[in-house]
């Protein structure tokens, strides 16, 4: 990749910016030239339908497959068949109902055929219980959604959070810690916790066995920041304009397959 | 002990233990039990998370009553001695070798 490419994901958030400024501006959200969208893009723009339903006028996609896949997902319907490559848009439960998160996160294990491809149950488990848990107890959310979507033929699945909560520099600021979004990132992934020297490590544990154990790629937005992670790469940090600004926080992650048994106890602390 | 200082963690909870509330809502119901010892089964568990254990070893060590582990699976073990043997924090990124990049 050139110095001046963005990574997959970090595009694929851009064009939900772009879609997302231009409906703003117009009043319409016109897909009709679309053609296909990753979860990166799909999981913040069907959380933006949903919010502005009745505000914008939504104009699908011309191709009728892409029209058909755009509403099965943003329709929050519940996934019926094991043959489906996708998880739809799902709401995560709130605080008060955490039970229901239990049978959310059930969802997503046997969807994955619990993790047996993507680096064992025992990883797989780990890491995405990590995710939902981190997203339960700093994001303080309205609304948060997980979305995913197996490419079959490309070997590896996408799996997004996205929550509008207040964010990782806003969960910080309310204990007084004041970063830029872009470096809150890093410190949340470096362990600084809002919660206490026995707290903060859950984060940056699941970068590593995401990124060196499976390995597989992490993008990380909040707010006006956002940071790429991949093995054996620098990490990039990017600091977002304006119309680059998500309100909350969206965590998306691309899991090659199959992958082989990783121990999470090498990369944990 | 009476069998019903026996929790079996996976019928109270789930054969999968993910979310820190979830942790922190089940010893609230063991502190609101009478009995001053308690054993915690672990069999059948699938998977922990490290939130999870870490809320599981906090709660317990400030719980007045007794509370012991039967049928811990090695997942599981190893993920209790890793937050009990917790060393100094290691930063996983080198924040002079990252590349900012303005969009």
């Amino acid at each position: 990749m050139s110095e001046l490419e963005f990574p997959n994901q970090l595009n694929n958030f851009l064009t939900f910016c772009n879609l997302r400024n231009s409906a703003v501006e117009s009043k319409a959200l016109d897909l009709q030239l679309s053609s296909w969208f990753y979860p990166t893009a799909l999981l913040p723009l069907g959380a933006f339908i949903r919010e502005n339903r009745k505000k914008i006028k939504y104009v699908p996609p011309a191709n009728q497959n892409v029209a058909n896949y755009i509403s099965l997902v943003i329709g929050d319907l519940k996934v019926e068949s094991e043959c489906k490559t996708y998880i739809p848009i799902i709401s995560l439960p709130p605080k008060s109902s955490e039970n229901e998160s239990g049978k959310l996160l059930e969802c997503v294990f046997k969807f994955h055929n619990n993790g047996k491809e993507y680096g064992g149950e025992n990883a797989f488990k780990y890491l995405i219980s990590e995710l939902v848990d981190n997203i339960y107890q700093h994001s303080e959310f309205r609304n948060a959604f997980v979305m995913a979507q197996k490419y079959e033929k490309k070997r590896f699945m996408e799996i997004c959070f996205f929550d509008d909560g207040i964010t990782i520099s806003g969960s910080f600021a309310k204990k007084g810690m004041i970063f830029e979004d872009s470096e809150a990132i890093l410190q949340a992934i470096n362990g600084l916790s809002t919660k206490g020297s026995e707290r903060g490590f859950g984060l940056g544990s699941n970068l590593k066995v995401f990124t060196q154990g499976l390995p597989g790629e992490m993008l990380i937005v909040s707010g006006k920041g956002a940071a790429f992670f991949k093995a054996n790469e620098p990490t990039k940090l990017y600091i977002l304009q304006d119309k680059y600004k998500l309100k909350g926080t969206l965590i998306s992650v691309r899991i090659p397959y199959p992958v082989k048994e990783v121990d999470i106890y090498d990369f944990i602390q | 002990m009476t069998s019903s200082n026996r929790i079996i963690i996976k019928e109270t909870l789930s054969e999968n233990l993910a979310l820190r509330d979830l942790a922190s809502s089940f010893f609230d119901k063991i502190e609101k039990n009478q009995a001053k010892q308690v054993v915690i089964d672990f069999k059948g568990i699938k998977s922990i998370s490290r939130s999870f254990a870490q809320e599981y070893l906090s709660r317990k060590a400030k719980s007045k009553k007794s509370i012991s582990e039967a049928n811990i699976p090695e997942n599981v073990e190893k993920m209790f001695e890793i937050i009990n043997e917790q060393e100094t924090r290691t930063p996983i990124i080198d924040l002079k070798s990252v590349k900012v990049i303005c969009i």
